[in-house]
């Protein structure tokens, strides 16, 4: 598309909201919760003028039934939430893994667990990576750094779910998803059809089959093939889509590891490496699940030490660890509660784990 | 005790089949008992649970900043109904009262509103009554306020009160609903004996 690209200062929600628009998104189903309200107020604005549908459910466990109901119609559709109504989708996210059917879903992550409070957190790392409820599924995990990769990564998730024919989350952030930035916004793309080849409606008799979708498989071999499958999937994203970025000294003696707002807070700290004597590198996922491990072990040869900078009290760290596995030591600065780290906190924390590793500093 | 957003009563529940002495509570905004909490709302309710339920509706999500409640009213502007709510596209406004006064479990039921001093001293007579009602452990009561929310109606105080007396009042209609032992009530000998069955 050459459409002009306008370029606006919005808010991380805002952003998202009109990725989803941007993506081919005309259904959404969501229910409030902070820090993310701005999302569904902004479809409730603009999706019924251009013939979508916004729905306000009764709870995130309607609205995620929703989206599965959405999805198996085969339409483009996604739900946002944050935290607590995150965990209430999980029986819906599992019975979607289970049933193979795309979706959307974007949580602002903010403090936890319980009710916590609406402040920055990562830490659902582990529900966004291993949750998805009960049961062998995963989801896709994108996590943005950025408005405009909020936006981006949005309209993109459409097309990976599709492909995969498997949930994609997008994991934000309290800070992300109200701090507000310039934009560049994709343009909308048209409403798809909702005629894909999986879903249930309306049809022609004798044009195709009948489809069923259902998640329940009594047959032992039937349900296996449901998890073979689904892992077969994970393995050709894995090779397809796996996304990180890189900045920093090509000859790093500390890999700094971060996600999400942790990354935005880390490159701060390589732009000012000098101030702790050592020689740094930032690696930051774009996508978690794909884990970007091959990297992550390549750097694990050459480096002296890595540090893993995320707001929960040590859950991407694992995942770091298992790429390295054991090849140079691996330390966590961790901050929840809606603290962070300060740039100067991190790079102390440089300092301490390069000498701890026998790096003169 | 602070519940999961909805859970109220499931958590209340609880707590009283643990004290059944102790006067239990649950405090519940719109949103949070007649969209995410219909089913422990009616439930306890359904199975007269021994504790008392205050309701505010103000017909709106106000923590979250003024989303639609299944409340709002018909025609009213919130956040997520931008251009006023519609039967067509979010359905029509639940009365809770008149829903729970089709069920047997309930003692006790009642609307009242917090506008003019002779109502608001008829809401702490209900809710006088509702908590007696706990006490004389006659079952489970709930008293539904009607309250102001300025701030998301977008109307200064004084006229968010008469927005209730003029308008919400209509759809919501002040009453006390029910007045009685809740109907699962049975005398001594017959409780013990449904109590050996189980
Ligand atoms: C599972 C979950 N979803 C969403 C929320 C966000 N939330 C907090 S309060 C609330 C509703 C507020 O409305 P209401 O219950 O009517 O109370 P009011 O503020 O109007 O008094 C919501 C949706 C939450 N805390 N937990
Ligand atoms: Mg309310």
């Amino acid at each position: 598309m050459n459409e002009e690209r306008r370029r606006v200062f919005i808010s991380g929600n805002e952003a998202t909201a009109e990725g989803g628009i941007a993506g081919g998104c005309r259904h959404f189903f969501g229910y409030p919760i902070t820090p993310q309200n701005k999302i569904p107020e902004y479809m409730a604005e603009h999706l019924p003028p251009i013939g979508g549908v916004y729905l306000q459910a009764e709870s995130e466990v309607a609205a995620i039934n929703m989206v599965y109901g959405a999805s198996s119609a085969g339409a483009r559709v996604m739900t946002t939430s944050s935290s607590p109504g995150i965990a209430l989708m999980q029986e819906g996210l599992s019975y979607m893994l289970g049933s193979e059917l795309p979706a959307v879903i974007v949580n602002m992550v903010r403090g936890g667990p319980g009710l916590g409070n609406v402040a920055v957190a990562q830490s659902d790392y582990w529900l966004s990576t291993r949750g998805a409820g009960h049961g062998d599924g995963r989801c896709i995990t994108l996590t943005p750094y950025s408005v405009q990769e909020l936006h981006n990564f949005t309209a993109g998730a459409f097309e990976i779910a599709d492909r995969y024919q498997n949930i994609v989350m997008v994991l934000g952030d309290a800070i992300l998803a109200t701090m507000m930035e310039p934009c560049e916004l994709i343009p909308r793309r048209e409403m798809e059809p909702p005629g894909r080849p999986y879903a249930v409606g309306p049809h022609e008799a004798g044009e195709r089959e009948r489809n069923i979708v259902n998640s329940l498989w009594v047959d032992f071999d039937a349900m296996e093939a449901v998890n073979i499958r689904n892992e077969e999937r994970y393995a050709r994203a894995a090779a397809e889509i796996t996304d990180w970025e890189e900045f920093g000294s090509d000859d790093p003696q500390v890999l700094l590891c971060a996600y999400g707002i942790s990354a935005r807070l880390c490159e701060g700290a390589v732009m000012r490496a000098e101030e702790a004597g050592v020689r740094l590198r930032l690696l930051r996922p774009k996508t978690v699940f794909p884990f970007p491990t091959v990297p992550i072990r390549e750097w694990s040869e050459r480096v002296d030490a890595m540090l893993v900078v995320e707001l929960s009290m040590g859950q991407f760290v694992e995942d770091v660890r298992l790429a390295v596995e054991g090849r140079c030591p691996v330390d966590l600065l961790s901050r929840a509660g809606g603290n962070m780290p300060t740039v100067s906190e991190v790079l102390a924390k440089v300092r301490e784990v390069a000498a701890k590793a026998g790096v003169a500093v | 005790m602070q519940a999961a957003h909805g859970r109220g009563p499931a958590v209340a529940t609880g707590i009283k089949r643990v004290h059944p002495d102790s006067v239990v509570f649950t405090y519940q905004g719109d949103g949070d008992l007649a969209s995410i909490g219909m089913a422990e709302i009616v439930h306890a309710a359904s199975r007269g649970e021994n504790f008392t339920v205050i309701f505010i509706n103000n017909a709106v999500f106000g923590m979250t900043q003024g989303q639609m409640a299944p409340t709002t009213l018909i025609g009213q502007k919130t956040t997520t109904s931008p251009r006023g709510r519609t039967a067509a596209e979010a359905g029509w406004p639940i009365r809770i009262c008149e829903l729970l006064d089709t069920l047997e479990g309930p003692a006790y039921i009642a609307r009242e509103a917090l506008t003019t001093p002779p109502r608001i001293r008829s809401a702490k007579k209900s809710i006088r009554r509702a908590f007696e009602a706990q006490l004389a452990g006659e079952g489970f009561g709930i008293v539904e306020l009607l309250s102001t929310c300025p701030t998301w109606w977008g109307m200064d105080p004084l006229e968010a009160i008469r927005h209730i007396d003029d308008t919400m009042v209509e759809h919501y209609p002040l009453r006390v609903f029910r007045d009685r032992p809740a109907a699962h009530d049975r005398p001594a000998g017959q409780q013990e004996e449904a109590g050996s069955d189980a």
